[in-house]
């Protein structure tokens, strides 16, 4: 086992110093014997694609010679093709006569595919509106329906406002108004905008990453005695402002939010006193992925370094009282700040870091910089988090060399504190060197709904709440399990084909949709404007409105059918039978 | 539609109640049999047409199946996630490393321990009259269960692997193998299902849930469906005069596409259900609470005695992640207690609704969760000595099995003889469960399962296909957990 000296928190900081920590030998090591950064890297790469010793034998090291970083050879040294990956273009054929570069991008890069859209990335150009998309949090339009959402009622739908959305970091408000009915309205304010802005957002892919990382650090938003405010400022402070931003930033983020230090039972988790949960969660759930170089030893070394932090008023669901405020978010006393040694197995390659005591509320940086930093275990994390990504925005089996080329982009991106890496990822994903690689995928409830909304110009007053049954949340997402932030394990909703299988709730939502059953929500306009004449004509609507003419024809040809000796010109009702029929159809769950 | 027996296991359960009780009571109802010999005898391998005679004459309204089980045994798997503390459940009051006899603390130090039988609070421990085992006042309505010998308890269970992770833990026990390695994929019940005999309903298989639970995910044919509120369960928009040929659309769409391979299975069983279900009646009943596990086992209790031919379910209820206020021993707020008496209460409402209200259906309700916690709370919070309100426990390794149904051989801790004690109390120094005062494994579950769905169940031709990487034991070498 090799050991490693942890950076105290000055270097911890700086990326460049960090850059010449090896992984085999302590800094006190002659230079000579150090591997570089880069070399590191590029030897964990390797691993990563081949299945080899990530972190090599520490006598072969100085054979090794330092490789390329970034595109699809990385890992190797010259410019050999990798045996059995092809780089991405091959990898991924396109049929004749499938889906454009631009329909496989909107269907993964939004929350629906509709011909507003592919208009949009046609008159913008391909890379042009995936940059914009990659880039939201100075764009105007963006901001502007940030704003309007928090501030007014909107003036075509009747939607919102949802002022809490616009409340400050410092949770000013925490200590006012929380008997239990302000905290139902505050939950309610999150979910109503959850679903507007999955619809109605021009920011399509900052709402499917927003989605992705809510999943990923998922916080249940019913946690008894808490203050319902933490999960909102989570994902306005938390979440949001990094969802594309750099992945150090947001698992820090994650870590010291409220809302997670109440739900992994962080504020509990104190020196003399460790309370596993949330280190065992950050490695399994956050970053390195399950078994993937950690132990139990592991988690409770890990959990030691992570006491001490607090909530500032963690029972205010029952009132602020003389406390709200007091308390600060890091209590020293609280903290274990003795030296400890933490081993990852690192999967046979054993990684040993030396925490020297005394480094109090700085320690965080450390662990996120270990659990992060791909010279130390961010290698683990980066691959974990790739596969993840390429499934949530590609497909359910990747391939390898996809997988590998959006590690690439992490490593190559982490460093640099100018450079967001998640953004960097998903460029990677969604480029149009990749995008063929896309594959059909089955829509999470929340994206059945959405898409359904979008290409059919719905009317939404109010999406409701799950008391409401007849309104979008109550009435579908609540029966289909599927309630914003209401996972209540921490490993968030799946993104599987079989775990969203639930037909009869899918039948339902489009029958519901269609026959006008839901209140405050309509797209009753739409289906009325359906061509009459004949079924195929009022077929042909539905498939380009829909699906951009890619309806299956197996669907079509049984809709037609069902349609046989149908009164024409097709009345209103028979137009709704369509419509969800349509709705309910296979093709339409898929994107 | 479908074919099966609806008058089998008439009576059945009044009879198995009498012979069991007299059995435990040690008379002579088994005919000079101990219930041991009794029990050895009918598993023998000699068949249904053997254990059948050996009953007395009145006996066989109930019919039995080829493996020596009820003709239309429905198995239910309750998942209690998150870990429940299963020492907090039943308690080993008689072992000396783990408690202090004198005053009742939960070793080493907090005071998260319960209160001994006795004491004269609520919260005492309740002694299952061996001495040694006690039960979790919050369980109390378990008592007329396992008085009436119809639930087993067994203790220092889990799948060999540890694993502290809930997912991966939970994953394995739907799979019934720590060892993905096997590559089946699917779950043990879903294997079940592709292999058994089908009784004949249109609904296999179900989980009480928007989506199935792992363990019944999987398995080709795909016949399980997740049905969350078997009272609601049309679709809401489309009339009755349209509704047959709408849902035969769906069913030839389904059948049509190449997305998704299960769908076009699944949407027949959809279509069927709908169909089914608008024609069972789910009546009130006060004894079950309005929690999901209440309103669930109430509509399981109303579909079996229907008659409606299902083999397999599932309910899956958390909370048992016990990390903060634990409380198993604070019947006022403590939130295990609240959640113990509620699984309690609906588990004794379901046995009476089944066994008080006419129904002739066979069940076994098996119960577990990914795996249980260590012994020891925090000592302090904070630097303040922790209180029971405030003490969580960690992931730990093994827990308990409960089994309770018509055919369960219980009253009794089933493997009492192999309790395998807390880590390090009982082995100083020893970390052999790999986690500082965690339950070691004493009893791999799956002897239980197998058992189950050799003699229950009916599919002892297919054991190792549902429990690989598993030396499946003798019919000799069974706990005799069935009766």
């Amino acid at each position: 086992m090799t050991e490693k000296n942890v950076l105290i928190p000055e270097d911890a900081q700086s990326h460049a110093d960090s850059a010449e920590v090896t992984n085999q030998t302590p800094l006190s090591a002659p230079k000579e014997q150090r591997k570089t950064r880069r070399e590191v890297l590029a030897g964990g790469l390797a691993a990563l694609v081949f299945g080899k010793n990530v972190y090599g034998d520490p006598g072969t090291n100085s054979a090794k010679k330092p490789t390329s970083l970034g595109g699809a050879s990385s890992g190797h040294s010259g410019t050999a093709a990798r045996p059995g990956i092809q780089p991405g273009p091959a990898a991924c054929i396109v049929q004749v006569g499938s889906k454009s570069a631009i329909h496989r991008l909107i269907d993964k890069a939004t929350f629906g595919w509709t011909s507003a859209t592919e208009t949009d990335v046609t008159t913008m150009g391909y890379n042009a509106w995936l940059n914009q998309q990659l880039d939201p949090y100075s764009w105007a339009s963006y901001l502007n329906f940030e704003s309007n959402l928090a501030t007014q009622t909107d003036p075509t739908h009747g939607y919102g406002p949802y002022p809490t959305l616009a409340e400050s970091a410092g949770g000013l408000n925490l200590c006012a108004g929380n008997d239990a009915a302000a905290m139902f309205a505050v939950r309610y304010e999150l979910v109503r905008a959850r679903v507007i802005r999955a619809i109605y957002s021009p920011a399509q892919l900052l709402e499917r990453m927003v989605e992705f990382w809510t999943d990923h650090f998922n916080v249940y938003h019913q946690m008894p005695n808490a203050n319902n405010r933490y999960k909102t400022l989570e994902d306005t402070h938390h979440i949001r402002p990094n969802a594309l931003g750099k992945f150090s930033n947001l698992l820090k983020a994650s870590a010291l939010s409220p809302a997670m230090l109440l739900y992994l039972n962080g504020v509990e988790n104190t020196a003399g006193s460790p309370n596993e949960n949330h280190a065992r969660e950050i490695m399994e759930l956050h970053t390195l992925g399950v078994d993937n170089g950690y132990d139990q030893g592991t988690i409770v070394e890990l959990a030691k370094m992570m006491t001490g932090w607090e909530v500032v008023v963690p029972n205010s669901f029952h009132g602020g009282g003389a406390n709200c405020g007091a308390i600060p978010p890091f209590n020293n006393s609280r903290h274990d700040d003795n030296a400890k040694t933490l081993v990852f197995p690192a999967n046979g390659n054993p990684q040993t870091y030396n925490i020297p005591a005394g480094l109090g509320m700085t320690e965080i940086d450390v662990v996120v910089d270990i659990l992060t930093d791909p010279g130390k275990m961010g290698l683990f994390t980066a691959g974990f988090i790739a596969d993840k990504m390429c499934r949530w925005l590609s497909s359910y089996s990747p391939p390898q060399a996809l997988k590998t080329a959006v590690v690439d982009a992490y490593v190559a991106n982490w460093a640099d504190p100018n450079a967001n890496e998640i953004a960097e990822m998903v460029k990677v994903i969604l480029s149009q060197t990749w995008i063929n690689c896309a594959k059909d995928k089955i829509k999470r409830p929340l994206h059945l709904l959405a898409s359904t909304a979008r290409a059919c110009g719905a009317t939404i007053s109010d999406p409701g709440t799950e008391l409401q049954s007849s309104r979008l949340v109550g009435g579908y997402l609540s029966v289909a399990d599927h309630i914003p932030y209401n996972k209540q394990s921490p490993d968030g909703y799946p993104d599987g084909k079989e775990e969203w299988a639930d037909l009869r709730t899918r039948w339902e939502a489009g029958a519901r949709w269609s026959f006008n059953t839901f209140s405050n929500a309509s797209i009753s306009t739409f289906v009325s404007s359906l061509p009459t004449a004949s079924v195929a004509a009022a077929l042909d609507a539905l498939d380009n409105a829909l699906f951009g003419g890619f309806m299956s024809q197996a669907d079509r040809t049984t809709i037609t059918n069902y349609f046989n000796g149908v009164t024409l010109p097709l009345s209103l009702t028979a137009r709704r039978e369509m419509t969800s029929l349509v709705l309910a159809s296979p093709s339409f769950q898929c994107y | 539609m479908y074919n099966y027996d609806k008058n089998a296991c008439r009576d059945y359960n009044t009879v198995e109640r009498r012979m069991r009780r007299a059995a435990l009571n040690g008379d002579s109802f088994w005919g000079g049999m101990t219930r041991r010999q009794f029990m050895t005898r009918s598993a023998a391998a000699t068949g249904a047409a053997a254990f059948a005679s050996s009953l007395p004459m009145w006996f066989p309204e109930c019919t039995f199946a080829a493996g020596g089980g009820c003709a239309d045994h429905t198995f239910i798997f309750i998942h209690l996630f998150g870990g429940p503390d299963g020492l907090a459940m039943v308690c080993p009051i008689g072992d000396y490393a783990y408690i202090n006899p004198i005053d009742g603390i939960r070793r080493p130090g907090s005071l998260l321990g319960v209160p001994l039988p006795g004491t004269g609070t609520p919260e005492d421990l309740i002694d299952l009259n061996d001495g040694y085992w006690a039960l979790s006042g919050g369980l109390a309505d378990l008592l007329d269960i396992w008085n009436d010998g119809a639930l087993a308890i067994a203790t220092g269970c889990t799948l060999p692997g540890q694993s502290y992770s809930h997912f991966t833990a939970e994953r394995w026990v739907g799979q019934a193998t720590p060892n993905p390695g096997v590559g089946l994929g699917g779950s043990m019940m879903a294997r079940h299902l592709e292999t058994a005999t089908p009784y004949g309903g249109p609904i296999r298989g179900m989980s009480v849930a928007s989506n199935l639970h792992d363990h019944l995910l999987g398995g080709v044919p795909y016949q399980a469906i997740p049905i969350a509120n078997a009272e609601n369960f049309g679709i809401q928009g489309i009339s009755q005069s349209i509704q047959t040929a709408w849902l035969n659309a769906m069913v030839e769409m389904y059948g049509n596409q190449n997305k998704l391979a299960a769908w076009e299975d699944l949407s027949i069983v959809t279509r069927d259900a709908i169909t089914l279900l608008n024609s069972v009646t789910f009546p009130p009943s006060p004894e079950y609470d309005t929690s999901y596990l209440g309103d669930g086992l109430r509509r399981v209790a109303a579909l079996l005695k229907a008659g409606i031919g299902l083999e397999t379910v599932t309910l899956r209820t958390g909370g048992w992640d016990t990390h903060n206020n634990q409380g198993s021993n604070n019947s006022q707020t403590g939130q295990m207690w609240l959640l113990m008496e509620s699984l309690a209460r609906n588990l004794k409402a379901f046995w009476q609704d089944m066994t008080t209200n006419g129904s002739n259906r066979c069940w076994t309700i098996y119960m577990t969760g990914e795996f249980g916690r260590d012994a020891e709370p925090p000592m302090t919070s904070g630097g303040n000595p922790v209180t029971p309100e405030t003490a969580g426990t960690d992931h730990g390794y093994a827990t308990n099995v409960y089994m309770m149904g018509t055919n369960i051989c219980g009253g009794q801790v089933i493997n009492a003889g192999l309790w395998p004690g807390v880590d390090t109390l009982h082995n100083p120094g020893s970390t052999v469960c790999g986690g500082t005062n965690d339950v070691c494994l004493g009893t791999d579950p799956r002897i239980f399962l197998a058992e189950i769905f050799d003699r229950l169940m009916g599919n002892q031709a297919n054991l190792s296909y549902l429990f690989p990487d598993y030396q499946i034991p003798a019919p000799s070498e069974y706990m005799g957990v069935v009766c």
